[in-house]
């Protein structure tokens, strides 16, 4: 594929020697496509980033198998059945799930080269996203004002370690995020960007993918 | 050029299409209202469904909407260029697995061996377990 691009860039008729020496890495302009001649490293990085989101996978088992084993140990406190608000978690999980699916027309529009709608389907998702960020932190404070702390029993402690693992998560990606939506205002469309765009949205629906494990394993489960 | 032309000329994104991420959408939506409905109705009615029932229904909805958003939304695909995406996720399952199982089964297993005497007792009499 870069052999291809490097044919389509190179002048019809070579006037000197300067031509046959070796290039540094063209520079890219935003109107040529920003993945075109980059076959192997592009999916180099893809595939990086897809064995990051791998080990991640691997951190959440852990937790999760911590929650699983903890579930039952309250100390005499509290347990899910009393504490956890169903249709408020529900409705947080619609607002996640909303927030991947934008990300992916995000992600279509900067495709088709659309900085106006991509930066708007950004701001839906970064707006879906710190909703749900902001409801998950009230829930918590709900729990810790009431005295439902990490500090009770086993299963709080697990219970906040995981989803507050996967808050801290959603919260790292509100921050790249944001910081790609300012790449792409001020600097407009690049190979970097869509790179960074690309895996952003690979990281946002890993994210929403284990929200619908916590959704169903601590909450539905853990109201029964 | 078509915009559809230069979805085509890039292999990366092969399947991402409105169609693709609508379908995955209405899919994942549809299985976590279902869910959630059920739920609320089990809860409802009182003892509708066993216990085990419902695991195992509310397992399978959770393990349909990862496979519908890992298709849908992370466009994974069998193709030769993504093989090695399946080999890792294909791996990371199989570790996910022992973890969770495993923990689990340990766990519970050291929970029983450990029973407090009468519950010991217990066991011995009605399920004919002996302690070694």
């Amino acid at each position: 594929m870069s052999r291809l691009n490097t044919v389509s860039r190179a002048p019809l008729t070579l006037h000197s020697e300067q031509d046959f020496k070796p290039r540094p890495e063209p520079i890219r302009h935003a109107r040529e496509h920003p993945l075109a001649g980059t076959g192997t490293s592009q999916s180099k990085v893809q595939l990086g980033f897809w064995i990051y989101l791998m080990t991640d996978c691997i951190l959440f088992a852990t937790l999760f198998a911590t929650f699983m084993v903890l579930r039952g140990q309250t100390a005499g406190g509290v347990s899910g059945t009393e504490i956890f608000d169903l249709p408020y978690v529900f409705f947080e999980t619609i607002l996640l799930l909303l927030s991947s699916f934008a990300s992916g027309l995000a992600l279509l529009s900067a495709h088709a080269r659309n900085k106006a709608a991509t930066l708007s389907w950004l701001a839906v998702v970064g707006l879906f996203g710190a909703a749900f960020l902001g409801m998950e932190l009230y829930e918590f404070h709900g729990l810790v004002a009431e005295g439902h702390n990490w500090k009770q029993s086993a299963f709080l402690s697990s219970y906040f370690g995981l989803v507050g693992t996967h808050g801290l998560h959603i919260f790292t990606g509100l921050v790249w995020l944001g910081a790609s939506a300012l790449y792409l205002k001020s600097r407009g469309f690049s190979r970097r960007f869509m790179t960074r765009l690309q895996l952003f949205t690979m990281f946002w629906h890993f994210l929403d993918l284990v929200w619908v494990g916590i959704f169903t394993i601590v909450y539905l489960l853990g109201v029964m | 050029m078509s915009r559809r032309g230069r979805i085509d000329k890039l292999p990366d994104f092969r399947t991402a299409s409105i169609a693709a991420y609508t379908t995955g959408f209405v899919l994942s939506l549809t299985l976590t209202v279902g869910a959630f409905a059920l739920v609320q109705a089990t809860r409802a009615a009182g003892d509708m469904f066993s216990r085990g029932f419902l695991i195992g229904v509310l397992a399978v909805l959770a393990a349909t909407q990862m496979i519908v958003q890992v298709l849908f939304f992370l466009h994974l695909s069998p193709e030769r260029r993504r093989r090695f995406d399946g080999i890792a996720l294909l791996f990371t399952i199989f570790a996910v697995l022992c973890i969770v199982v495993g923990s689990i089964w340990i766990m519970e297993n050291l929970n029983y061996n450990m029973m407090p005497q009468h519950q010991t007792e217990y066991t011995e009499q009605h399920e004919g377990i002996m302690r070694q």
